[in-house]
């Protein structure tokens, strides 16, 4: 593939150290495999192989979630990735793919508006008129694809999916078979044939998987960041990154601001202070480190255009309220008690605590 | 030797081990068994065959004169050394414990106490002290700094010493040639382990000593086939002869303390690792599992089942087919990991993945029932006194406080040292079930006097109750401040916890109350409910206002009242907010009785903050009117609000716009089940009146039952008085208030001794 493309798959990426790794492999693989499951899990986390390559790690966090991963797949159950905006989910489940399949454009995105077909099949209209319903006026989806060549098919925010779409899947799910009533013929699911979904946990309620359709996955959930420092590092790199990129006129921030806000949302997150000593309510938002890293744009951009350029904790309140309280009545009841209870309470955060006031 | 010592390794609590010794014993047939345990305890193994005698249980060993020194011995049904009892006893050959006698131990445990001392009263160089106390029995991998198995597990690529072990030896179907390999691995740790702390090197070679010593006489008493079962780390110690000159040495040198040995029941909880137990395991259930289930397929249905039942239980969703997709995951994940069988790791993962969908909440649950369990063992009475009953006893002696069956009144005066004591004493029992003393409660206000009257009455039964609280600690202090820490773990409520804060600042638990109180704290803050935040302020006010009588330390309850209070005030207009009749019923209990502990509190900051709360809810539309009827009363009685604010408030609720059930429900609520307030303001009354009796006909209909009843909870006195007043116009009445006439000069010449009695500065 032409390198000029914005953004390559997984498998060109990477292609050199998937083969690598196919050369030194030599245990068992499950039927139409390209890796074994040993071997995708050290593509996933990195590492140096016996000849000497290097393996990148593509994950980074605990190595037993991407075993359970891949002992899933390797047991032809379905796999659902949940977790929070920003915890790397489809960048595993794209790599995944890629890894055990070589192939992870086997690809259908999740929308309200994701309809039956294109998750089974739909028809080619004018080969439907003209020659009436044959194997060659249907268009399969890419699940049907990855049906019939034994690969892994994804999905992406499957709980955006409408629930009577997503229900679609149960019987490919349970009888690794898709009926065509049209044609009175089926699709069998070839050995090797798999899922990946991932659905965001902080979405439930917008279309929850019916208990039929959840309990043909096997579900794994990638955490937020483990430690604050791990977050800062994120938030720090990505800020500056985006600040050259969007041109933004404010210097970036000093550490220490940022510190502050990733401590606000890690503790409202987590539902304690940071020292552990005292508890706290957490709020319905999602507090993703996505969001630090935009309140900070925000307030970047805001102390540029409107402030003396540099970051006052003022410029940053006015986000931070907008991604903690979503709800109007219980998120301020908490940050409002977060605010008193906490805030205030830290004498180095007189500026902070003056912030948000205001801005109640 | 060889020929009549067979030595085996164990781990103490290891079901492998204790099936693979159970078989191992079966074959070789001993004619003696020597068991690591204490030493002359032996004694009590005739308890073994009493059906009484239930694991998990545990010897007890304490010293006579001080019964805070005491060492556990714990056994489960899948302890190598209980099995190993068992089995001696069932063939009739002698079963001697080799271990060094408590009266070393207990020496010991006293010298460190005594360093622990001096260490703390500022000498800079602290001796190797562990707090643990009942860890004698434990391994010396137990006190090593770092887990020794550690350096095996890292050295075969697992992550520590416990999952490897549970792998190598307990999850393992057969055990050919087991304690050959871990004799050979402990002889290679200990030839190449790094030197470990040197106070307890000490001591191993004086427990070392005495087991080789045992070991020489079992021999010289002639019997032919000695099994030996001890900790795997002593293994290569007792395999090395030795001298028994050299070993005799080293038993001359400790101190010995008198002790007395008996059997307590146990639990699975104090066998766990979390317990602060120190040969701890992490999980006694999952042990006890392994020990019923000896192969490893129907090992790993048979804990899919249990936990399938258990979510059940919970009302948690789990079918066969989940079970039947977890075995497969857990099976193939035990191959990804090149593992024979799933171990627990493999199985929660398994049970985490598919039957709960990724949600860690059960797994606690399963992690609480499941991997530890709640199993508690039994003791048949016939076993000696535990050193509880001994505290207790001496307790009694001192206080002279005799248990009597028949009860009788006890009349204390806490201002007297004695007499105070004797109510934490009761208090005390009372956390650990003992009711002994039944406090009579004379009128409401008893609690702020000087006095406690009890009602004393001793019960067969209560025997029983301190062998069963014998697991919380020896002495009477220690049961009942871990007994009350496990109350305040599974209290369901925030004002069953803010009571037993009291009952802990009553009995005089210091760190219970730290503990009750921290809890009480992250509670709080998790509540999502501010009415249940309030309902817990009483009796912390209570603690406030009369804790100094029993010269206890309340600055920890008024901070604790504080944070709740704030937090309550911040949330109360939302939960009072579209409220029904009962629950705000309820509610109006609750804000009565929390504004009542505000004011015992008397600190202007927290008055202010409940006022504010008080405020909002009058200004909500949407809160019951019953309750911003009485928020505005509240107001009007602390004179946060003054009487022209609260004529327009009634005025406004009682206007022609609103209806009339609310509007009767907020007078319900702002008259507050007392008529003063009508008697004593005339603007109100003829607000109220003017409302009545412009009511139409069916309103005045729907509303009369509630007025009725709002009015007949009002004294007899004051509604006769309501009556007269009725009964006279409101003019005649304003006119009768007598003008008064007095005789200036006279009047000021009481003037200077007034001021002389309110310290007023002259004028």
């Amino acid at each position: 593939m032409s390198t000029t493309v914005l953004r390559q798959h997984a498998e060109h990426q990477f292609a050199e150290e998937l083969e690598q790794l196919q050369k030194v492999d030599t245990r068992q693989r499950p039927a139409n495999w390209l890796l074994s499951p040993w071997a995708v899990i050290n593509y996933l986390m990195g590492g140096r192989l016996d000849n000497g390559f290097e393996i990148s790690p593509k994950y980074i966090g605990n190595p037993r979630l991407m075993e359970i991963a891949v002992a899933t797949l390797a047991t032809d159950r379905a796999l659902l990735l949940f977790g929070v905006p920003g915890t790397a989910k489809s960048w595993v489940s794209e790599h995944l793919s890629a890894a055990i399949s070589g192939d992870s454009t086997l690809l259908v995105q999740g929308t309200a508006g994701t309809s039956e077909e294109q998750i089974r099949y739909g028809w080619n209209y004018a080969q439907l008129l003209a020659h009436g319903p044959s194997e060659a006026a249907l268009v399969p989806s890419p699940l049907v694809q990855a049906m019939k060549r034994g690969k892994i098919a994804r999905i992406e925010e499957l709980t955006r999916i409408p629930a009577d779409v997503q229900d679609a899947l149960i019987t490919v799910l349970s009888e690794k078979t898709l009926p065509i009533p049209e044609l009175g013929s089926e699709v069998q699911a070839t050995r090797g044939f798999s899922l990946i979904a991932t659905a965001n946990n902080r979405d439930k309620g917008v279309n929850e998987l019916s208990s039929a359709l959840k309990r043909r996955f096997n579900t794994v959930i990638l955490p937020v960041p483990a430690s604050e420092e791990e977050e800062i590092a994120i938030v720090t790199k990505r800020v500056a990154e985006l600040g050259r990129a969007l041109e933004l006129p404010a210097e970036p921030p000093a550490l220490k601001e940022i510190q502050r806000i990733v401590q606000i949302f890690r503790e409202l997150r987590n539902g304690q202070t940071a020292d552990g000593k005292a508890k706290l309510k957490s709020p319905s938002s999602t507090l993703s480190t996505a969001e630090v890293i935009s309140v900070i744009n925000n307030g970047m951009a805001l102390a540029g255009h409107f402030g003396d350029g540099q970051l006052r904790p003022a410029d940053m309140a006015a986000g931070m309220i907008g991604a903690v309280v979503k709800d109007p009545v219980q998120d301020q009841a908490v940050w409002t008690e977060y605010l008193e209870t906490v805030v205030k309470e830290r004498a180095e955060w007189k500026d902070l605590y003056r912030a948000f006031r205001e801005q109640l | 030797m060889a020929d009549t010592v067979t030595l085996f390794g164990i781990r103490h609590h290891g079901p492998g081990c204790a099936r693979t010794l159970r078989r191992a014993l079966e074959s070789l047939q001993p004619d003696c068994l020597l068991i690591e345990g204490p030493a002359g305890c032996e004694a009590l193994l005739t308890h073994l065959a009493d059906p009484g005698l239930q694991p998990p249980i545990a010897l007890l060993s304490h010293s006579a004169d001080d019964p805070q020194l005491a060492v556990f011995h714990p056994y489960a049904v899948f302890s190598p050394e209980w099995q190993a009892m068992q089995w001696g006893l069932g063939a009739g050959i002698p079963v001697q414990f080799i271990d060094v006698p408590p009266a070393i131990t207990l020496a010991w445990q006293q010298q460190d106490k005594r360093a622990a001392l001096v260490a703390e009263s500022g000498v800079s160089d602290p001796p190797p002290s562990d707090p643990v106390s009942d860890q004698a029995n434990a391994d010396a991998d137990d006190h090593a700094p770092a887990d020794p198995l550690d350096w095996l597990a890292t050295a075969a690529g697992y992550a520590d010493g416990e999952s490897w072990w549970n792998h190598m030896v307990e999850e393992r179907g057969d055990g050919e040639g087991l304690f050959e390999a871990i004799a050979e691995a402990m002889t290679e740790l200990r030839a190449n382990a790094p030197q470990r702390l040197r106070g307890y090197e000490a001591r191993e070679a004086v427990r070392e000593a005495h087991m080789r010593l045992a070991l020489r006489e079992a021999r010289k008493a002639g019997h032919q086939r000695i099994a030996v079962v001890c900790g795997a780390w002593h293994v290569p110690a007792l395999a090395d002869p030795g001298t028994a000159t050299a070993d005799k040495a080293l038993l001359k040198g400790p101190e010995k303390l008198k002790s007395q040995t008996t059997w307590v029941p146990w639990t699975y909880r104090h066998l766990s690792r979390r317990s602060g137990y120190g040969a701890g395991i992490t999980a006694p259930g999952w042990y006890e599992h392994l020990w019923r289930h000896d192969d490893s397929g129907s090992r790993v249905i048979g804990w899919f089942a249990r936990v399938a039942r258990l979510l059940r239980e919970h009302g948690l969703d789990c079918s066969s087919a989940h079970l039947i997709e977890a075995a497969r995951l857990a099976d193939s994940m035990a191959a990804l990991r090149q593992r024979v069988a799933p171990g627990l790791d493999e199985l929660n993962e398994a049970t985490q993945s598919v039957i709960c969908h990724g949600n860690d909440l059960p797994m606690r649950l399963i992690a609480d029932e499941l991997m530890i369990g709640n199993a508690m063992g039994s003791v048949p009475s016939s076993v000696p006194t535990v050193p509880l009953q001994r505290d207790l006893e001496a307790l009694q002696k001192r206080l002279r406080l005799k248990p009597e069956a028949l009860s009788r009144k006890l009349d204390l005066d806490l201002r007297n040292d004695v007499d105070r004591q004797r109510s934490q004493l009761l208090h005390r029992l009372g956390l650990l079930n003992i009711t002994w003393g039944r406090l009579a409660t004379v009128g409401h206000g008893s609690r702020g006097t000087f006095h406690e009257v009890w009602d004393l009455a001793w019960e067969p039964s209560f025997e029983v109750e301190l062998i069963v609280a014998s697991r919380h600690g020896h002495t009477l202090l220690m049961a009942a401040n871990a007994s009350a820490n496990e109350q305040a773990r599974h209290a369901s409520t925030l004002q069953a916890l803010a009571q037993l804060v009291d009952r802990v600042l009553l009995a005089d638990l210091a760190d219970a109350v730290v503990f009750v109180a921290a809890e009480l704290d992250a509670r709080a803050a998790t509540s999502g409910d501010p009415l249940a935040l309030l309902d817990a302020l009483p009796a912390l006010a209570n603690v406030y206002r009369y804790g100094n009588v029993r010269q206890t330390d309340v600055s920890q309850v008024a901070h604790l009242f504080d944070s709740m209070l704030l937090r309550a005030s911040l949330g109360l207009a939302l939960a009072v907010s579209e409220l029904n009749d009962e629950p705000a019923e309820q509610a109006r209990r609750t804000i009565l009785a929390a504004d009542h502990a505000v004011s015992l509190r008397q600190d202007e900051l927290q008055t202010q903050a409940w006022q504010r709360a008080l405020q909002t809810i009058t200004r909500m539309e949407s809160s019951a009117p019953l309750l911003r009827g009485l928020a505005s009363r509240l107001l009007l009685d602390a004179g946060a609000a003054d009487a022209v604010q609260a004529a327009s408030h009634i005025e406004l609720q009682l206007s022609m716009g609103s209806e009339p059930l609310p509007a009767a429900q907020w007078l319900d609520g702002f008259l507050n089940r007392n008529a003063t307030v009508l008697l004593h303001s005339d603007v109100l009354w003829s607000l109220i009146d003017r409302w009545i009796s412009e009511l139409s006909h069916e309103h005045f209909v729907r509303v009369v039952p509630l007025l009725r009843r709002t009015f007949a909870q009002f004294e007899a006195a004051d509604r006769r008085d309501l009556g007269l007043r009725v009964k006279q116009p409101a003019a005649a009445l304003a006119s009768a208030t007598p003008t008064s006439t007095w005789n200036e000069p006279r009047a000021c010449r009481a003037l200077p001794t007034l001021s002389e009695l309110f310290g007023l500065p002259h004028e």
